[in-house]
């Protein structure tokens, strides 16, 4: 049901989600004097000094310190919880959450309906994509191949680091043909690597692993990471601190917490984007979950965004807000839902289609005796082993991207909570100094490293709706069907080799087990592995060359309707080895300059 | 421990069970907050009887740890109604929670409302002995600054479980 | 102290002279930062956040200070350090600098404290002489200094220090304003004209010229910012001293403090005791801190990246210590800040 125009104002553009892709239009658009409502289903609480802190308490108070744990679930906005990840039996969905996930086997990962979205609680790891990420089908037959290059992408990509703020040394950077401007610098300096990284990266120096299927050795090259948080400016840069108190922030200061939370916001989040819009020409709407799309069926056009408020305030019935452009910047899977239940760009059949996200298999292991690495200080990963994102290799199996994982065993055991309930949890329990010995031998010398195995687009993992299961405002609930390839799957031995043959060279013993009653434990041929959701959830509306495969076109406007665009990385037709936010944030820098040209003209 | 304040009681207990002085402990802050918790889900009587073997554990002026850690095993970890207090007392310092006590305890003594898993509060999760111990800092809270991560681990040379106390030596006691 | 009582201060004649008043002035502006910090740290968690952020951003200037004295004195080739034995006073004690008027101790944030803070940073009479000996207020000292730079230092004379020894905002960050690079007279006056300006204010005026130089919003001078924390209320932009603040409440929770016992002393506990091995702790972190930011200032930055991680650490130390009874008078330990030798 179309409800009341809100204001009876028609903006130059409504956003639908003031998450990163949201609060970039907002900030261009705003700039360009162009009037803007964004319409966010979550709450403005990040918002203050006081809601970000009441972020944090909730965060210290929470049992499981899973990503969403700071932030508070509302009925009427719902969101993903990993902690609702249980095993799908054949026929019965999993729906004790948020999704109602149909299976195989369970989507892994999630994302905050909130002002400011998911980058309140992503790790700020800003790659590019490799060239050859974008021709995937035409270097190696799999997956498709993207309607734009590297090249044509690479102005938006430093016009979004410069937005993010990335901390990288681009000499660290140049691999697997990826290139910079002349004279191009980040932002600001690289941040420190841990000393976990200078520990592997000075015994691992020349040290090349035999690949399964790989004829030569692949010799091992380590890099630091380009990271969305405050290091040492270069010249004409000023870090963006603390959105309530710019002083605070400046630095990443270690607290160790990128995700869930970085308490001084010395990580990027889209609230530092948000507050730099103009508020003059933009509006920012909370507690606004948009329902359906308006579209006029003979033009095709969109005619509104029809939204529901919940709360001290809001209106009894649906509003409808109207503009000349409408974007759809909700997230992958928000907005795959939100076309869906508009019966929105329906010509190629892709909408929720191609759900990918990057398939973590953790392997762990203890430094040797003696050695403490000094686990779970500083940020959740700086330094990557890139060597695997691209190659030949990609026409069998998912390349990856390698993070070395400073946070302990924290991923795959719980660590710290779990050696110490281990040890006092014996019928003869480990006591006093000699408890914190112990604790000590062995948290500090944990190591993680992470296998990011890139997903390849299928049509079957997919997001759907069903009238049988809504929220609390009757909105859809997510409904997917997700599960891995052997394209995926035949990676995962490919990772335990290369990560045997590391922990052997430093004389690491490798404690990995994949515990078989794990909801997300899968198996190829015999060998069984855990996965879990790296939160890099892409494809589910993806770009094209043709209307017929695609839901966008090289623009991100939709092909079925002149005046929609959508923005996030659901508009990406491959995942690639990176993580995918800064590309999104290029992409969507691009659709900004699409739909300024358009109203300008 | 000729001392009958069961808050001393629970000192000397939570001392000898986590390895840190009463001084650590009590710069936690959260003695009293860990101390009302066992009591708000432990009955009065039960609590007695753990403060009363644990006087009996440290009697004897300036005992080695090692006896009072043997005697505490006999007369707490062995005594099915007192052990899984000393646990849950552990499980308070180290991790900020409390773990809900195993069912069979449960039937034999009284299962309270709030003997659930739970966080005790925001200010103990800032305190966990657990962060020490590993050599870190809570996650999310007293944080190490810029680059610290880059520095060795602190006790790459010297953990503190093998630092020597310096010798007592009497002094007059300033005014 | 180049002064002597009873004495108006002779002019700064040589460069060994202003290289001497430069390290006075190193050790003045570091010695009002151990009783900030005791008053901070004495703040509760989540409590009286106002005044705790008012606080340290005084906190925070202080080091801005002193960097920018040790960018003076490095630019014409003195030498700061920060590691002698009477670097740190012993509290409670007078102002370096001053005329004997008041004693500054280590305490915990209370009305007196307070009290005491307003009068170091108190600002001087407009065009005030040099009274009978010693400064009255920081502002003469510096301009005291400032003669002497321009005496000495003629067309720039000296200014032959390493580039490479300035401290620059990509170490020094976090609120009161930038380093600024010195390399003549001119920017070593207006490095010392940001100390004083931030600490008395412009003249007549509550501001401290932050806006001025580094286009930031309007700050106050600190003597105005712990006026706001005495009177429980905010200065507007249209308040002057004369005025006293007009602007919204600024709570205040007195009780929301560890009681610290003041002027705390590893001495108060029998040696080899758990506090006395505490408080011995702190001091030699805080030596260990004052000597690697002895040497970021000595041409290797690079260490004031250990010397943060430093500072993070003491304050825990420090909190640790005011939530320790120190006896059964409901008094809590406290940091003492006394000197260990290098060596310990």
């Amino acid at each position: 049901m179309e409800g009341k125009n809100d204001s009876g104002k028609t903006y130059d553009v409504v956003i639908v989600g003031a998450g990163i892709a949201g609060a970039i239009l907002a900030k261009v658009l705003g700039n360009a004097k162009k009037h803007v409502l964004i319409l966010e289903a979550g709450r403005s609480t990040s918002f203050t000094v006081e809601g970000y802190r009441s972020f944090l308490e909730t965060f210290y108070r929470a049992s499981a310190k899973v990503p969403n744990s700071p932030y508070p679930n509302d009925p009427s906005a719902p969101q993903p919880d990993v902690l609702n990840i249980g095993r799908i039996e054949p026929g019965v969905p999993s729906a004790s959450g948020y999704f109602v996930q149909r299976g195989p086997l369970p989507f892994a990962s999630d994302y905050a309906r909130t002002r400011g979205g998911t980058t309140l609680h992503w790790l700020g790891t800003c790659l590019r994509m490799t060239p050859n990420d974008f021709h995937m089908k035409s270097r190696y037959g799999q997956g498709e191949n993207w309607p734009i290059t590297y090249d044509e992408l690479r102005p938006y990509y430093e016009q979004a680091e410069l937005e993010i703020g990335v901390s990288a040394d681009v000499d660290d950077q140049r691999f697997h043909g990826i290139t910079f401007g002349k004279n191009y610098h980040y932002p600001m300096r690289r941040i420190p690597q841990s000393y976990l990284d200078h520990y592997l990266a000075s015994r691992l120096e020349d040290f090349a692993v035999n690949m399964p299927g790989q004829a030569e050795r692949i010799k091992l090259h380590f890099s630091s990471i380009p990271q969305g948080r405050n290091s040492i400016p270069n010249a004409g840069y000023r870090p963006v601190g603390h959105t309530g108190d710019n002083n605070i922030g400046q630095r990443c200061e270690g607290n160790s917490s990128c995700v869930p939370i970085c308490p001084v916001q010395a990580k990027y989040n889209a609230l530092k984007t948000l507050k730099k819009v103009d508020p003059d020409y933009v509006e920012i709407r909370s507690q606004a979950v948009a329902s359906k799309i308006e579209i006029d069926p003979d033009s095709g056009r969109v005619t509104g965004i029809t939204y529901n408020t919940y709360g001290a305030g809001a209106a009894p019935g649906p509003l409808t807000a109207r503009g000349k452009i409408y974007v759809i910047a909700a997230h992958s899977i928000e907005t795959a839902k939100l076309l869906l239940a508009s019966q929105a760009c329906r010509t190629s059949g892709e909408v929720g289609r191609n759900l990918m996200d990057h398939i973590e298999i953790i392997v762990w292991a203890l430094a040797p005796e003696g050695d403490p690495i000094g686990a779970f200080r500083g940020p959740g990963a700086t330094t990557n082993i890139n060597s695997f994102r691209d190659g030949a290799f990609r026409a069998r199996h998912s390349g990856f991207n390698v993070p070395i994982g400073n946070w302990g065993w924290s991923w795959s055991c719980f660590s710290p909570g779990s050696d110490l309930m281990d040890f006092i949890g014996r019928s003869q329990p480990v006591l006093g100094r000699d408890l914190r010995r112990r604790l000590y031998d062995r948290v500090s010398r944990q190591m993680e490293l992470w296998f990011e195995l890139e997903q390849n687009p299928c049509a079957t993992n997919r997001v759907t709706i069903d009238p049988e299961y809504r929220d609390s405002m009757g909105n859809f609930r997510p409904v997917i069907h997700y599960g891995l390839s052997d394209y995926v799957r035949k990676a995962m031995p490919v990772a335990r080799r290369i990560s045997e043959q590391i922990f052997r060279r430093i004389g690491a013993k490798d404690y990995t087990h994949y515990n078989s009653t794990d909801p997300c434990y899968v198996t190829y041929r015999n060998q069984g592995f855990f996965y879990r959701g790296a939160g890099h959830v892409v494809g589910t509306h993806r770009m094209g060359s043709n209307r017929f495969e695609s839901v966008v076109n090289d623009k991100q406007r939709t092909w079925d309707h002149d005046n929609l665009y959508l923005a996030g990385c659901g508009n990406m037709p491959t995942l690639g080895t990176s993580n995918p936010t800064l590309t999104m944030a290029a992409l969507t820098f691009w659709a900004g300059e699409n739909i300024l040209k358009e109203l300008n003209r | 421990m000729a001392d009958s304040n069961p808050m001393e009681a629970f000192l000397s207990l939570s001392a000898l069970l986590t390895g840190y002085t009463k001084t650590d402990l009590l710069a936690t802050g959260l003695a009293g907050q860990y101390y009302d918790k066992l009591s708000s889900i432990v009955d009065e009587d039960i609590c007695g009887a753990l403060w009363t073997a644990t006087r009996e554990a440290m009697k004897g002026l300036g005992i080695r740890p090692k006896v009072a850690e043997r005697r505490i095993r006999k007369l707490v970890l062995s005594n099915a109604m007192l052990a899984p207090l000393a646990i849950n007392i552990i499980a308070m310092w180290y991790l900020s929670s409390w773990s809900q006590l195993p069912q069979a305890w449960r039937s034999l003594y009284g299962a309270k409302a709030n003997d659930v898993d739970h966080v005790i509060s925001a200010e103990a999760y800032q305190e966990g002995l657990v962060w020490q111990a590993i050599g870190a800092h809570p996650q999310g809270a007293k944080q190490q600054g810029y680059g610290a991560w880059g520095l060795p681990p602190p006790w790459k040379l010297s953990p503190p479980w093998k630092r020597k106390k310096p010798r007592l030596k009497r002094r007059r006691r300033a005014a | 102290m180049p002064a002597e009582p009873g004495k108006i201060p002779a002019p700064i004649r040589n460069i060994r002279e202003l290289h001497a008043h430069l390290q006075t002035a190193l050790e003045v502006e570091h010695s009002t930062i151990p009783p900030y910090l005791c008053a901070l740290y004495s703040i509760k968690d989540g409590l009286n956040l106002e005044a705790a952020e008012l606080i340290r951003s005084v906190v925070m200037e202080e080091m801005l200070h002193m960097i920018l004295v040790a960018n003076v004195l490095n630019a014409i080739d003195g030498k700061p350090n920060l590691t002698h034995a009477k670097f740190v006073p012993h509290y409670p004690a007078y102002l370096r600098h001053s005329n004997r008027a008041f004693v500054i101790s280590l305490e915990k944030f209370s009305p007196t404290s307070v009290d005491t803070f307003l009068k170091i940073e108190r600002p001087g009479k407009a065009g005030a002489p040099v009274e009978r000996g010693e400064y009255a207020t920081l502002g003469q000292f510096y301009q005291h200094i400032k003669k002497g730079l321009k005496d000495v230092c003629k067309a720039n004379k000296y200014f032959n220090g390493k580039a490479s020894k300035q401290i620059t905002s990509e170490y020094y960050y976090g609120g009161g304003g930038d380093p600024i690079r010195v390399s003549n007279v001119d920017d070593a006056c207006g490095a010392l004209d940001v100390i004083t300006d931030q600490g008395e204010g412009i003249r007549n005026s509550i501001t401290d010229g932050d806006h001025q130089i580094f286009h930031q919003g309007k700050e106050l001078a600190h003597y105005f910012r712990f006026k706001e924390i005495a009177l429980g209320r905010y200065y507007t932009g249209k308040d002057t001293p004369k005025s006293g603040p007009t602007g919204t409440a600024l709570p205040v929770d007195w009780n929301g403090v560890y009681n610290m016992r003041p002027n705390p002393k590893t001495g108060y506990y029998p040696q080899g005791t758990d506090l006395w091995v505490k408080s011995r702790q702190f001091c030699r972190a805080y030596r260990d801190l004052l000597a690697r930011l002895e040497d970021g200032m000595n041409g290797q930055p690079e260490r004031l990246i250990a010397a943060v991680a430093g500072m993070y650490d003491l304050k825990y130390k420090a909190v640790a210590l005011m939530k320790t009874p120190c006896d059964d008078s409901g008094m809590t330990a406290g940091p003492s800040f006394e000197y260990v030798p290098p060596n310990e």
